[in-house]
């Protein structure tokens, strides 16, 4: 394998989310960025893995420390070298276990023929499923046509219901379901499969084919369900040796996210065009826990109508709040500083279901929450509601590691020059504390700017305090926590028991591209109080069962662990001006806090540069022959500047665009 | 996803002119080019896809790919999109974006530097691990021996026993300067591909979601539109 270029404007250190952006906006604006991972995997804490490499991972030993031949490199005489890596950073609690037999043969045999029985039914039945039914019940492709004004929609809901309250002669419930109706813009929270069968009709030469495919499915879920549950309850069809077979059908996130579909991170990604690296699904469902058991909590406006859990006084109560929510000031609140948001609710008399949907769900709160943080967290919540489906959330196809290499290679597209599984073993700095280069195995290379991750940063640099963890875990399951008729992707909102934390859960089928067929992944990320198994006992034991008879999932497979958060507070301590650590993940639901400390990452090194401007389209750009001297003006252009030719279509694009306008 | 790949109809469509069942196919394949620095991938890509030559190649900045238009018979236009290891990707393993849904790949050696060769084992046990055919199977790989047209006279020998171990399905010697045995390298995979019907029409309703600024109803299919 060649040696590396030894000379470059930027070097990043990790492959990490934050890492990653500030690397792609980087080499987006010409500079030339090495960007250089000691792990042979992309996304480091970020990362998702399969079954069988997850296992691996943790295993190998955790430093990031190489020092062979770095003996030999040669330093200036006023540099010093720092060891890369510091002993704050860990991963802990770390646990795995199978909680099923190892070969499917162990299974003892009378249990095995039930399994035939029930193994051929279950065929028998499929057969009947034509590959079409599976289509048509599958959730994701909501056909949306956002539009900004889908709040206003909302609003506007409201205003109408408003106006039927005072005409009160109207039975509340069919005036609401009315006003859904008459709104044509409802049509986005309409039926996924209804959706479905409009697409059809468009193209409609399959639109028959469609239709019967819904009878189809009705049979079928008819036939299925009991089907399936009587299968469940007498055997139990996964071993250790089944699971692995599909090892690579796994993409297990170490740092499960969700998007906000109209947050700060989803508009970066559509604005810099990066979101062509990215695919998504919709969170089809949010669930909460309450009084023993799971319930779907209404968020948007249509299921809030149509809700069973909520009756048409609270309704009523919850729209208008979410309303005044939506429209109010800080100042409107002003006599509710230093209170929780939760208090604020009490004082509006709102049952305590509802309570519990609002602080819970709607604001991600948890009981102490303050009144200014939840009233945030309910605009934002609604502000991308009625975009996609029925929740304002997004989850990363294929898993949330495929977010970091999106970022990677955009940066390796315009550039950046990409160096994974590198022995890296020191910093070099100078007298003045400014970074000078890297020693990468028995290499110097060297750069005006350093941007790592914070498990790279050197003890040096490093301020011992005691860190923050978040407590993770991560489930193999063989069903849904709540089984629906259709394939959902679902975020779990669950308080702990006093009330104290909120855990977030989500859950992805096969449909997500994170497990194979007929198995589920569950994603637990709570706040670390004891350890990770302990801290996510009550949501395992209150979700999941192991007797196979119960309806709750049996956990097969389930892998805990602990890392740090160190997105809340700085751990880095250096007065070095062209040296930044970007930190790990953190415990939010989403990444829109760690898109901005990416953001201003860059804006600290490039304070005259637009952060990840919108990327050409492959059909943009125009091969130019690159004769030599073509070649050497990009390379002589300034720094900021992109070759022409992007310019060029850039351009032309815009003015494309506006025309349409 | 990967640029527009939904713009691109991959299902079959009844001429709008002729009301017999006279379907057109117009199909899109993603193949990957591989193989380390200066082999002369991005050259390859180049003199396949639009028939030119350059003896100093940069990095075609912000490309992720080159796309080739081919009318195969009377019933089927295959777009095919040529991926280029982004140019200095080349230290290490590649995104999960550059493999995903490709349908075959060509490994790339310099005939001029034979420890080019030594290469292609660790190139193709990254792509073995990482991408795999919609059915599970290993993706088509062919082997391009490039530039044939400076010497010939040092061909590894057993290379016939090397793409047997490797599974490699045949190799040819290239010149991406002199335009020898592209087309026929290149439609070894494409025959292969339609043979085995590897590639699946992305049906509208496994999609994924796919962000998009403006919605942009290309041949029909609607985007999501966002803003
Ligand atoms: C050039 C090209 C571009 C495509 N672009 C898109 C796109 O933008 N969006 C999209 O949704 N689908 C795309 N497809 C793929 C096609 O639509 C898939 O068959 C389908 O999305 C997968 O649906 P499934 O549920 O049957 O997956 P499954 O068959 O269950 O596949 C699951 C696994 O197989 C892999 N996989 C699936 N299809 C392919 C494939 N064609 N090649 C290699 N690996 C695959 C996935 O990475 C995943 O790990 C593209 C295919 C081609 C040939
Ligand atoms: N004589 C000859 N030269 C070739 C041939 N193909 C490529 N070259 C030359 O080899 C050099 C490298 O070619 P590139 O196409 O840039 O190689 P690459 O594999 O894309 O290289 P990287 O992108 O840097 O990894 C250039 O000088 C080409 O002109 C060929 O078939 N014959
Ligand atoms: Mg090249």
């Amino acid at each position: 394998m060649d040696t590396l270029p030894t000379e470059f404007d930027l070097i990043v250190v990790g492959t990490g989310l934050i890492e990653s952006a500030v690397s792609a906006a980087a080499s987006r604006i010409g500079k030339r960025v090495l960007h250089i991972d000691s792990k042979d995997y992309y996304g480091g804490l970020w990362a998702s893995f399969n079954l069988e490499n997850i296992e691996t991972v943790f295993s190998k030993p955790q430093s990031n420390i190489h020092n062979a031949g770095s003996e030999d490199v040669q330093l200036d005489a006023n540099q010093k070298k720092l060891v890369i890596g510091n002993d704050l950073f860990e991963i802990i609690d770390i646990e795995q276990a199978w909680h099923v037999l190892e070969k499917d043969k162990d299974y003892d045999s009378s249990l095995l023929k039930t399994k035939d029985v029930a193994e051929a039914a279950l065929e028998v039945s499929e057969e009947c499923n034509a590959e079409s039914v599976d289509a048509v019940t599958k959730e994701v492709p909501v056909a949306v046509e956002a539009n900004a004004e889908s709040l206003v929609d909302e609003i506007q809901a409201i205003a109408v219901q408003e106006a039927i309250e005072k005409n009160n002669d109207v039975d509340i419930q069919e005036g609401a379901v009315a006003v859904i109706e008459a709104k044509e813009n409802a049509e986005k929270e309409t039926d996924p499969v209804l959706e479905v069968k409009e697409e059809f009709n468009a193209t409609n030469d399959i639109h028959v084919e469609a239709e019967e495919a819904q009878i189809v499915e009705e049979e079928h879920l008819n036939n299925v369900t009991s089907l399936e549950v009587s299968a469940a309850a007498v055997f139990k069809p996964w071993s250790q040796e089944s699971i692995m077979k599909q090892s690579r059908k796994f993409n297990l996130d170490l740092t499960p996210k969700v998007q906000f579909s109209r947050g700060e991170f989803v508009k970066l990604l559509v604005s810099s065009n990066i979101a062509r690296y990215a695919e998504y699904i919709a969170i089809g469902r949010i669930l909460t826990y309450l009084d023993g058991k799971l319930i779907p909590v209404p968020c948007s406006r249509s299921n809030i109508f149509s809700s069973p859990h909520v009756n048409v006084i609270e309704k009523r109560v919850l729209m208008k709040l979410l309303s005044t929510l939506m429209d109010s000031t800080d100042k409107d609140f002003s006599e509710y500083d230093g209170k929780t948001f939760k208090e604020y609710l009490q004082d509006r008399k709102l049952s305590p279901e509802l309570i519990h949907y609002i602080v819970y769900s709607i604001a991600l709160s948890d009981d102490e929450t303050s009144c200014s943080d939840g009233v945030k967290n309910v605009k934002r919540f609604l502000a991308s509601l009625g975009i996609i489906g029925q929740t304002p959330f997004i989850y990363s196809m294929y898993g949330s590691g495929e977010i970091p290499q999106a970022f990677c290679r955009l940066s390796a597209v315009f550039g950046g020059t990409y160096a994974l599984n590198q022995p890296l073993s020191h910093f070099i700095y100078d007298e003045e504390h400014n970074f000078k280069g890297l020693i990468s195995g028995q290499q110097k290379i060297t750069a005006s700017n350093l941007v790592t991750g914070f498990e790279y940063a050197p003890n040096e640099m490093v301020e011992k305090k005691e860190m923050s963890y978040i407590s993770r875990g991560i489930f193999i399951t063989d069903k849904s926590v709540l089984e629906a008729d259709k394939q959902k992707t679902s975020l779990i909102l669950m308080p702990s028991k006093d009330g104290k934390t909120l855990c977030h859960i989500i859950e992805a089928g096969h449909w997500s591209g994170v497990c194979p067929k007929d198995l589920y992944i569950v994603h637990m990320s709570a706040r670390r109080t004891a350890s990770a198994k302990e801290d996510l006992k009550y949501y395992v034991d209150t979700l999941f069962s192991n007797d196979p008879n119960d309806t709750k999932p049996n956990v097969l497979w389930s892998f805990y662990f602990a890392i740090p958060d160190t997105n809340d507070k700085d751990y880095t301590q250096h007065n070095s001006k062209n040296s930044f650590f970007c930190p790990g993940p953190d415990s939010d639901l989403d990444y829109d806090n760690s898109i901005q400390k990416a953001s201003k990452i860059f804006d600290e090194i490039y304070p005259d540069s637009e952060f990840l401007p919108r990327a050409p389209d492959p059909d943009e750009i125009i091969f130019c022959d690159d004769s030599d001297e073509a070649a050497e003006e990009v390379k002589e252009a300034g720094a900021g500047d992109l070759p022409q030719e992007i310019e060029k279509t850039e351009e032309k694009q815009d003015s494309a665009e506006i025309s349409l306008n | 996803m990967i640029s527009d790949i939904n713009t691109v109809k991959m299902t079959d469509s009844v001429s709008e002119d002729n009301n017999n069942l006279c379907y057109k196919k117009e199909l899109l394949f993603k193949y990957l080019v591989i193989g380390d620095y200066g082999v002369g991938k991005t050259s390859i890509i180049r003199r396949y896809a639009e028939d030119t030559f350059s003896s100093k190649y940069k990095i075609t900045i912000g490309a992720d790919f080159a796309i080739k238009t081919i009318t195969w018979d009377n019933y089927t236009t295959i777009n095919l999109q040529l991926w280029d290891i982004a140019g200095h990707e080349r230290f290490g393993a590649l995104t999960s974006v550059y493999y995903r849904y490709a349908l075959a790949a060509a490994l790339v050696f310099d005939l001029t530097r034979p420890e080019t060769l030594n290469s292609i084992p660790k190139w193709l046990k990254d792509l073995r691990n990482r991408s795999s055919l919609p059915n599970g199977q290993n993706l088509p790989v062919i082997l391009l021996a490039n530039k044939g047209d400076v010497n010939l006279d040092n061909i590894p020998k057993h290379l016939d026993e090397f793409c047997k171990e490797n599974n490699i399905l045949t190799w040819f010697i290239t010149s991406a300067k002199e335009n020898i045995n592209l087309d026929i390298a290149m439609n070894t995979l494409i025959d292969y591909t339609l043979h085995h019907k590897y590639y699946k029409t992305p049906n509208e309703e496994t999609q994924p979601l796919i962000l998009n600024e403006t919605e942009k109803p290309k041949n029909g299919r609607k985007r999501f539109c966002f803003f």
